[in-house]
């Protein structure tokens, strides 16, 4: 994560960038009239100009390899685009915003200590900054081994995600019937999901092993 | 690298910023996108040439049916072991040629990121956080339960948004 972060409150300017981030990749503007149509991932990214009217650059007919690599630079602008905006948002306090409001609620959520929330959203942007902080977490006595495992398979599913998702998955973005946020926001439910899920198999085994004992 | 540069400046401006994000963008693009990419498109092609490509979709094809997915979404799901970014690109160019259509592509969109990156993640995430390795089954299993169960309740949750 970066130095430059403010730390210890919720800032108002980590708070509006994390309002615009929800609302640049949820869609919601996609088809908006006049100004507020910039405030949209698909627009801001653009389209490619027309070669004889009908095609873009990759022409039509291609196959393998040489097909491949003109394909792919169709979507470099696309992962150029979503790292800048993520990026923004980062350097803003999205994050940091998002880490402050989380800490109240991680109990309930995930079943696992308010400290653990520069973890969870250390993890959103790198998966090895995640596991790492996580480790920390357990050596530094502040979780037990419980709670790192189930917060280990909040980790690992879709792990990485802002980095992975709006890097790696944003060749999709152009293609899909929704905006990019929703299956985001799908992922990140599901991360909870299977934490909890862990969360249930670990309480139902130390209740065996009580009953055995 | 320009890393430590980047880290040492205290507040960046916003066109900073995204010049900043575009430049991480472009690595990702020429360091994961582009090799996964050109991979998968010969990949294809020797497939198509050879014929096994029609022997491969007939023996998916009762599987990929369940889901309601044509036999060619096996080859974006066995991409993904490679690079998430491979086969999530190949899905886009399954949608450009008409092979997927763009409801079932935003289906396989999360089933996708969940089972990639299985064995890598693994040792970089489950391994460096310590958990045992009794447990470490458990976890890996439910990405996998919840990236299959996904394929289907994924279409009824994108349906309210599209």
């Amino acid at each position: 994560m970066s130095e430059n972060q403010t730390k210890g409150k919720v800032s108002l300017v980590g708070l509006i960038m994390l309002i615009i981030a929800f609302l640049v990749f949820s869609g919601i503007f996609a088809d908006a009239e006049g100004p507020l149509e910039v405030v949209d991932f698909t627009n801001l990214l653009g389209s490619f100009g027309k070669i004889a009217e009908t095609f873009d650059f990759r022409g039509k007919g291609g196959v393998s390899a040489r097909d491949g690599f003109l394909f792919s630079l169709t979507l470099c602008p696309t992962v150029m685009v979503a790292m800048g905006l993520i990026q923004i948002f980062e350097n803003y306090g999205a994050l940091t915003t998002a880490e402050k409001l989380l800490t109240p609620i991680m109990r309930p959520l995930l079943g696992v200590p308010g400290q653990a929330s520069l973890a969870l959203v250390g993890g959103l942007s790198s998966s090895d900054a995640g596991a790492a902080l996580t480790r920390g977490l357990y050596d530094a006595g502040e979780i037990t081994e419980d709670e790192r495992d189930i917060f280990t398979a909040f980790q690992y599913s879709s792990s990485g995600i802002i980095t992975n998702y709006f890097g790696g998955a944003s060749s999709l973005f152009a293609y899909i019937t929704v905006g990019a946020g929703v299956p985001f926001a799908y992922l990140f439910l599901i991360k909870i999901i299977e934490a909890n899920l862990m969360r249930l198999i670990i309480k139902m085994q130390s209740k065996k092993e009580a009953a055995v004992k | 690298m320009e890393q430590a540069k980047e880290t040492k400046a205290t507040k960046k401006n916003v066109f900073d910023s995204f010049q900043d994000g575009t430049r991480k963008g472009w690595n990702i693009f020429v360091k994961s996108m582009m090799p996964s990419i050109v991979m998968a498109y010969t990949f294809i092609y020797i497939l198509e040439a050879t014929g096994l490509m029609d022997f491969l979709s007939n023996l998916f094809a009762p599987v990929m049916g369940i889901f309601g997915l044509p036999p060619i979404a096996v080859v974006c799901l066995a991409t993904v072991f490679f690079s998430r970014a491979g086969g999530c690109a190949l899905a886009a160019s399954f949608v450009v040629d008409g092979s997927l259509t763009s409801m079932q592509a935003t289906i396989l969109l999360p089933t996708m990121f969940l089972i990639g990156g299985t064995i890598n993640q693994w040792v970089r995430i489950i391994s460096v956080c310590g958990t045992r390795s009794e447990r470490q089954m458990y976890i890996i299993g439910l990405t996998w339960i919840l990236a299959f169960v996904s394929l289907w309740v994924s279409r009824f949750v994108f349906a309210i948004f599209a």
